[in-house]
């Protein structure tokens, strides 16, 4: 078996209570927030802003909670960060790896930082991790000369050298190209399957190709906790299409929430979020997660 | 690093030629040389190095991973201090090189091997204090205060007291010490809040204090028994001064360590024609002096001619230096109460007493320890003029 399957082991929970961060000069990072985040791929989606990152900070022990508390793995994120840190993987959002390193060289340096000590477990650990992102043709490549895809794979590797039972991911498609991006999911779809991974992302594309579940965070509250399919009965019954031109066009935009937008010969379809159907010739459609996401962050809005 | 280990072996190269039959000088010249320039190379490079996570972004990577931040944070520094290790190996490869080509042998090559020593704690300090304070403060900018003090202290020694100096073999002890208690300081504190409630370990709780500990008593140390008249004069020293040198009367006295440590005085070796000479070690006339000393003891040995030189540094591990770099065998004496002084005669005790000039100086004594020729500057190392002063007394005194 791979040393990465945890199949079999005991699945890992993510226990968080009132968990909050406040930064100097009033700013709240994160309300009090409760999750409790189980097996499979659990998305954060929200805008740049909402507080993705610093409860993914809190919770890999780097930023240090205001109040509230937050367990792994049955761990206390403030007290046992040793243990935290030892059950986690965590690849951030914007990483720099030493450039001068190979790829082999600077596992070998994270694996070290894992304390893996044997060096013959720590060469197989890596070879596995270098494998498994598909970085084997590069792996006496020096850093500074990876491609962006590239070093977010070496990225993922390093995060997977401990086996982590928990694998925490700060915007990893963010930047990619659609064939990287594509294939950067693919893996963590198949790292979800025996682990716990918390993705975050602002790409509902993300959200609508892997996660299991999803928090929709928007200015450090969280609007949503559940499934895809249930985030996009949130506003089932309450989008409308509409072909329109001119100043109805301008009315409908102004008036109501608008989702998309098609262009359609002359006119244009208009997407829109209502309780009922905004005028003559609305026809309602099924809600896609982008409607969604859109209605949650106006509701968000309304409630600040 | 290449170039960096190039650059180190180029200085290396230039220091390393000097005057003298062994490597004595050119070991003194290239520990100087480490101590000053690679020093300020180790300022910038632990500074640097004490930085690089976060200028690379890897900060996150790095801290999100198991291992205990004391052990990140000294384990940065060992890392960094090595490779300026490595630059200091590939500075004294130079200078024997150096020494090789230009001389043809690099006799007495011990000495190096003890400058390496020195230096490699003078770069500790270095280190540890840019390394440190950059940490510390989170800029490499606060590590360029390291820098300062270096350029300060040397700039400044007319108004320094010799404790201040960390390339001072006497000195060494103690700034090991402070650099010790600095990088405790720095893995205890940085990122404190990193380790939750598990206790820092045991070396890292301890070795501040100890550092410090330590530094404080050495430091006391230096001052109380040294002198230094810019911080405390010692009475010993204080009463050599007092004595004289004229001509014709009984040499001033004094009781010195020489090469081996041994502490030694003019009245262990009575009846001897002593030729007493004062010299800068550090310069090409006092190593010129000193082997002028080395051909009088092996002609005039046998007949009760004893040179015993008395190196007038700051530094009281150069006389020991040059002494087993020059492979010499008569006393070569560590003046410990040598300081910063414009003039030589102000810069020692035992100068003053001998009412010193210009270095190297020369007193020629009868078997009775009276002075019986007194020369200085270029004629102190002046063959003929040395031979007829000590054949002189010879040939009055045979035995």
């Amino acid at each position: 078996m791979s040393p990465f399957s945890q199949r079999g082991a005991d699945k890992l929970k993510v226990e968080i209570e009132g968990l909050r961060k406040d930064y100097d000069g009033g700013v709240v990072g994160l309300y009090e927030t409760d999750l409790t985040i189980g097996e499979g791929i659990f998305a954060l989606l929200g805008p740049n802003g909402a507080g993705k990152s610093t409860l993914m900070s809190m919770l890999t022990t780097l930023l240090e909670p205001t109040a509230g508390s937050a367990r792994v793995a049955g761990f206390d994120i403030r007290h046992r960060k040793e243990q935290v840190r030892g059950v986690l993987g965590y690849l951030p959002q914007d990483f720099g790896l030493y450039p001068s390193l190979t790829v082999f060289e600077t596992l070998d340096y994270i694996g070290l930082l894992y304390n893996l000590r044997d060096r013959a477990e720590r060469t197989s650990r890596i070879e596995e991790a270098i494998a498994r992102v598909n970085l084997g043709e590069v792996r006496d490549r020096q850093i500074a000369h990876l491609s962006g895809g590239m070093h977010q794979r070496v990225g993922l590797a390093q995060a997977l050298l401990n086996n982590p039972k928990l694998l925490i991911v700060d915007e990893p498609t963010a930047g990619l190209d659609p064939e990287e991006r594509i294939r950067v999911r693919s893996m963590l779809t198949e790292l979800g399957r025996d682990r716990v991974v918390i993705l975050s992302t602002h790409l509902i594309e993300d959200v609508a190709a892997i996660a299991d579940t999803v928090a929709v965070l928007h200015r450090g509250r969280i609007r949503y906790v559940g499934t895809p399919a249930g985030m996009r009965d949130t506003v089932r019954g309450q989008v409308w299409q509409i072909s329109a031109a001119g100043d109805r066009l301008s009315e409908i935009r102004g008036r109501y929430t608008e989702t998309a937008l098609q262009r359609d010969g002359d006119r244009v379809l208009v997407r829109v979020i209502a309780e009922e159907a905004p005028g003559d010739g609305a026809t309602p459609v099924e809600p896609t997660l982008d409607d969604a996401y859109i209605g949650l962050m106006r509701e968000g809005g309304r409630a600040n | 690093m290449k170039a960096a280990l190039v650059f180190s072996a180029l200085i290396g190269w230039s220091a390393g030629n000097a005057m003298g039959d062994g490597a004595g000088l050119s070991a003194l010249a290239t520990g100087d040389a480490a101590c000053t320039y690679l020093a300020l190379v180790a300022v910038y490079w632990l500074s640097l190095a004490a930085a690089r996570d976060a200028a690379l972004s890897a900060t996150s990577i790095v801290l999100s991973k198991p291992q205990p931040t004391e052990r990140l944070v000294v384990a940065r520094f060992l890392g960094a201090y090595l490779q300026v290790l490595v630059l200091l190996v590939g500075l004294f490869i130079g200078a024997a090189a150096s020494r090789w080509i230009h001389s043809g042998a690099v006799a007495g090559s011990s000495a190096y091997l003890a400058q390496y020593g020195r230096s490699a704690v003078v770069l500790f300090f270095a280190s540890s204090a840019a390394y440190s304070l950059a940490l510390m403060a989170g800029t490499p900018l606060a590590g360029a205060l390291a820098g300062m003090y270096w350029i300060v202290t040397l700039a400044g020694q007319e108004y320094l007291a010799k404790v201040y100096y960390p390339y001072y073999t006497q000195n060494l002890a103690m700034f090991g010490s402070l650099g010790v208690f600095l990088i405790g300081m720095a893995a205890r504190l940085h990122r404190r809040g990193r380790r939750g409630s598990a206790p820092p370990q045991v070396w890292c709780r301890a070795a501040w204090p100890v550092g410090l500990i330590s530094a404080l008593i050495l430091a006391r140390g230096i001052v109380l028994y040294g002198h230094d008249p810019l911080m405390l004069e010692s009475p010993v020293m204080a009463e050599i001064s007092r004595q004289d040198a004229v001509m014709h009367k009984r040499s001033p006295g004094f009781l010195l360590p020489d090469q081996n440590g041994r502490l030694t005085a003019l009245s262990d070796t009575p009846g001897k024609v002593f030729v007493i000479a004062l010299v800068d070690p550090r310069s090409d006339e006092g190593v010129l002096m000193l082997d002028r000393l080395r051909d009088l003891h092996e002609r005039y040995g046998g007949q009760g001619v004893l040179p015993v030189a008395v190196c007038i540094a700051n530094d009281e591990g150069a006389a020991r230096t040059v002494a087993h770099g020059e492979r010499l065998r008569y006393p070569v004496l560590t003046d410990w109460g040598s300081h910063h002084a414009p003039k030589a005669a102000e810069a020692s005790p035992v100068a003053g007493a001998y009412r010193v000039t210009d270095l190297p100086y020369v007193a020629v004594t009868d078997r009775r320890r009276r002075v019986r020729e007194m020369l200085e500057g270029i004629n102190a190392y002046d063959g003929p003029q040395l031979d007829k002063a000590v054949s002189a007394r010879l040939a009055e005194e045979p035995k």
